[in-house]
């Protein structure tokens, strides 16, 4: 190993690598205030889990594997506004679960930089339970 | 399928062809991304119309198509969706005719 290759291995922020127990599931929220077709919602749904799990991959790498290897579990919900997706977020910061949202471009339907969906996971599903639990289904 | 329940399908075929781009086209994935990841949910009527669609599919347009599980809407083995990624104009001859979802 070269200098800095040591170097960089002692500073590097570190990987959550603690071991995955239970079901790694990944949840998306969707913001069903701004009345998006259903195309566009699967759409957006799809941006949602594609960037979560590229993301989680860097700082979640057991969560994710785990995730790909069960089947890769994935379920929609839905809020009524974007002002929601605060409270989730923040839950989701104190509990280290990794959390990407999508920012529509504007290009069809909607005005562009509206959050459409908030993506949770891929997680611990009991973890997740406790945050999204009480959502309904979309 | 509810909308839910068909949103939660597209998620698995975009990842799905994400990662079978990312691993055999390194290129077309990082220009994808860089194009800002476009997605389009189209619909067919049946299976039969899935199957028909990926024999048209041109080289260079990676798929994958999407088995539910069957745990919750339908029965195990259903095919819910095609996922299909490759150079815009490429998918677009293949999918011209097809309804927005």
């Amino acid at each position: 190993m070269g200098i800095r290759s040591f170097l960089h291995r002692l500073t590097a922020p570190r990987p959550n690598q603690r071991a995955v127990g239970g079901p790694v599931k990944l949840v998306c929220v969707v913001n069903h205030g701004l009345g998006m077709g259903k195309g566009k919602t699967a759409a957006q749904v799809g941006h949602a889990s594609v960037e979560a799990f590229l993301r989680a991959g860097v700082t979640h790498p057991a969560h994710v594997e785990a995730w790909l290897a069960s089947g890769q579990k994935k379920v929609c919900v839905k809020v009524p506004s974007e002002e929601d997706f605060d409270a989730l977020l923040a839950q989701a910061h104190t509990r280290q679960v990794p959390s990407h949202v999508v920012r529509d471009a504007g290009h069809t339907q909607i005005p562009a930089g509206s959050m459409t969906v908030l993506a949770l996971g891929p997680f611990d599903a009991s973890v997740l339970d406790t945050i999204t639990g009480e959502l309904k289904l979309l | 399928m509810s909308s839910g329940k068909v949103a939660v399908q597209c998620g698995h075929g975009a990842v799905e062809v994400a990662l079978s781009a990312r691993k055999r086209s390194a290129r077309m994935f990082e220009a994808w991304r860089e194009g800002g990841s476009r997605k389009i949910a189209l619909r067919v009527a049946d299976e039969a119309a899935l199957n028909e669609l990926r024999d048209r599919l041109s080289y260079g347009i990676l798929h994958h198509t999407v088995t539910d599980a069957g745990r919750t809407e339908v029965p195990a083995g259903t095919v819910t969706v095609m996922a299909l990624l490759g150079p815009r104009h490429a998918v677009d001859d293949v999918v011209r005719d097809l309804e927005t979802y």
